[in-house]
């Protein structure tokens, strides 16, 4: 319809670049151009180094090797890596979820301090992760940490607690700190969900005497789903990503027992300086992304075909 | 009964969510109280709660005891160059997004919106390799191309659903005046679109001022680390300055609490718009 109207209102000579929408190209050029050169070529490059042969230099010897994954799936640690990043991902999204569709509830009550609440919740989202880390990494420390302090003040413990000391521990500390961050996020997109379902369905439920159970089981989260679907989706993608929480509390010590493959990587290439197999850990990382990438954009598409 | 059903709810309610709000609090009432602490009381055992005395120099010597300045100038130049660059090859994408038929629209949207799957960890060694070609390698030039990369997917597609809602009419009726495509679009689009290109210039910056892992990967040389790179580096072996590390934080999250006042208008709606990154 509006094409009919573009083509009365467009002179009739045009070439065929522009009358079959190429011109469009140019208007995404240089958007393109900064995705292609920067995220693109360097997911060739990645691929290329992992089945490659890399000198300590940086240099690639041989291409067509699988050395690298053999070096990888070689590293006692790499099994512990793995184990670490799916719990991390899995508990991190799944306890977020819960609490985040708790706390939208609540936002989207009318309540006073509602605002305040709200402006609140958008510190942890606009604080960079590394001061978030920091300053956590320092609650829980041993000797000096605030949460000692504050525990042994209150009097609910009487010998200080090493929360990072043991690999189990640190990592629980971790995922803590991992809800926290992810909490605000989830919550303004389930608000936003929220606050699209139509009063209309409460007041017919208030009519048919539903209890509060009711309408959240049979109203809410049924019509609020799509919205949790592509939260877990995408949240499972950026937790997966996670890097500075792990890099900056432990660096995944004691003996990399508490990395994941984001900071396992890092390591591997900076540390360790094994451009090859940090390459192929990204590969194995890639892959996994990949699988989720490919179900957002089925989900995506369905949506906007609806 | 109902009544009194209710109100117990509303209770429940309130506690909930200020307990919330306190545990939210908390990290940036450690950051603030430590902030004012001297070395023998951050290292004290037992520990304070509160500095038995407020040392408000921290926050004048900070400025002396490390490169903060050159810190702060680095995450602005990045910042407002970064958000720069960004915007202005995002909103020229956004519109044809959001407005032409053309071949292949499909894949290439999809294609732009997969990008926001990686973080710049996963593609490190690639990453490193591509910024050693170009010589770009330790500059804050490659820095801002990198966080221009990074931000597209998000910004031309939260640009794009700004463009989708404002009426084709408009433009239209201009374009029958006698404007072509880009004077419609800088004339009638870009004004009307304002606000939701504010809204993400925003998200940008605060993106492009967060920014971490890059520039602790390409960048060595001290005078060109940005203001996360430098709190880093207060973590010593044996000792972090913990002081130090606190009031640089809270003076690093200042320039975004400006923000915070358009911020809480359009989060919602911003964040629903672009499923955008946390």
């Amino acid at each position: 319809m509006s094409e009919k109207k573009a083509a009365v209102a467009k002179p009739k000579k045009k070439s065929a670049f522009f009358r079959n929408g190429w011109d469009a190209y140019i208007w995404m050029a240089p958007s393109l151009l900064l995705i292609l050169l920067f995220i693109f070529i360097p997911v060739i490059l990645t691929f290329y180094l992992a089945f490659s042969e890399v000198s300590t230099a940086g240099l690639v010897r041989k291409f067509g090797t699988l050395d690298n994954f053999k070096f990888i799936f070689g590293e006692v640690v790499f099994k512990r890596v793995m184990l670490n990043t799916l719990i991390w991902d899995i508990v991190i999204v799944s306890l977020s979820m819960v609490l985040s569709i708790i706390v939208a509830l609540v936002l989207n009550e009318k309540f006073k301090g509602r605002k305040f609440v709200r402006t609140v919740l958008l510190l942890p989202w606009a604080t960079s992760g590394l001061i978030t880390s920091s300053v956590w990494k320092y609650i829980f420390d041993y000797n000096y940490g605030a949460l000692n302090t504050l525990l042994m003040k209150i009097g609910l413990i009487s010998q200080p607690i090493n929360w990072l000391g043991e690999a189990n521990s640190a990592f629980m500390c971790m995922i803590f700190v991992g809800i926290v961050v992810t909490i605000p996020f989830m919550t303004f997109t389930l608000l936003s969900g929220l606050t699209a379902i139509s009063p209309d369905y409460y007041e017919a439920a208030q009519i048919d005497g539903a209890s509060f159970w009711d309408k959240l089981f049979k109203i809410t989260l049924p019509l609020l789903k799509p919205a949790i679907d592509v939260n877990i989706v995408l949240n499972v993608i950026y937790v997966f990503n996670s890097f500075v929480i792990i890099h900056t509390i432990t660096g995944g010590a004691p003996a990399d027992q508490t990395a994941t493959v984001m900071t396992y990587l890092y390591k591997l290439a900076f540390s360790r300086n094994k451009m090859g197999p940090a390459s192929a850990v990204s590969v194995i990382g890639f892959v996994i992304l990949l699988i989720f990438a490919l179900l957002y954009m089925r989900y995506q598409m369905k949506e906007e075909t609806e | 009964m109902t009544k009194k059903k209710v109100s117990l709810g509303r209770v429940f309610l309130y506690i909930f969510a200020f307990t919330f709000a306190i545990f939210i609090l908390y990290p940036y009432f450690v950051m603030f109280v430590n902030s004012f602490k001297d070395l023998n009381e951050i290292f004290a055992i037992p520990g304070t709660i509160l500095p038995k005395v407020w040392h408000w120099n921290n926050y004048v010597d900070i400025w002396y005891d490390v490169p903060l300045l050159t810190y702060f100038k680095n995450s602005f130049i990045v910042g407002i160059c970064g958000t720069a660059l960004t915007i202005v090859c995002a909103v020229p994408a956004g519109y044809a997004m959001a407005r032409m038929h053309f071949p292949g629209k499909r894949y290439i949207m999809a294609g732009i919106i997969v990008t926001q799957m990686f973080a710049e960890i996963v593609l490190l060694v690639g990453i490193y390799k591509i910024m050693v070609f170009f010589h770009l390698q330790n500059t804050q030039l490659g820095i801002i191309l990198l966080v221009a990369a990074f931000n597209q997917a998000f910004a031309a597609w939260m640009l794009q659903g700004t463009f989708a809602t404002i009426p084709k009419d408009l433009e239209e009726a201009a374009m029958i005046d006698g404007c072509n495509r880009v004077n419609a679009m800088v004339r009638v689009i870009l004004p009307l679109a304002a606000p939701g290109i504010v809204t993400c210039i925003i998200f940008v910056f605060i993106h492009a001022w967060n920014e971490y892992t890059l520039t602790l990967v390409l960048i060595g040389d001290q005078a060109l680390k940005s203001i996360n790179v430098g709190i880093h580096s207060f973590f010593g072996y044996t000792n972090t300055e913990w002081w130090y590390v606190f009031a640089a934080s809270l003076l690093a999250i200042l320039p975004i609490l400006a923000f915070f006042q358009v911020l809480d208008k359009h989060l919602v709606g911003g964040l629903a718009a672009g499923g955008v990154k946390g």
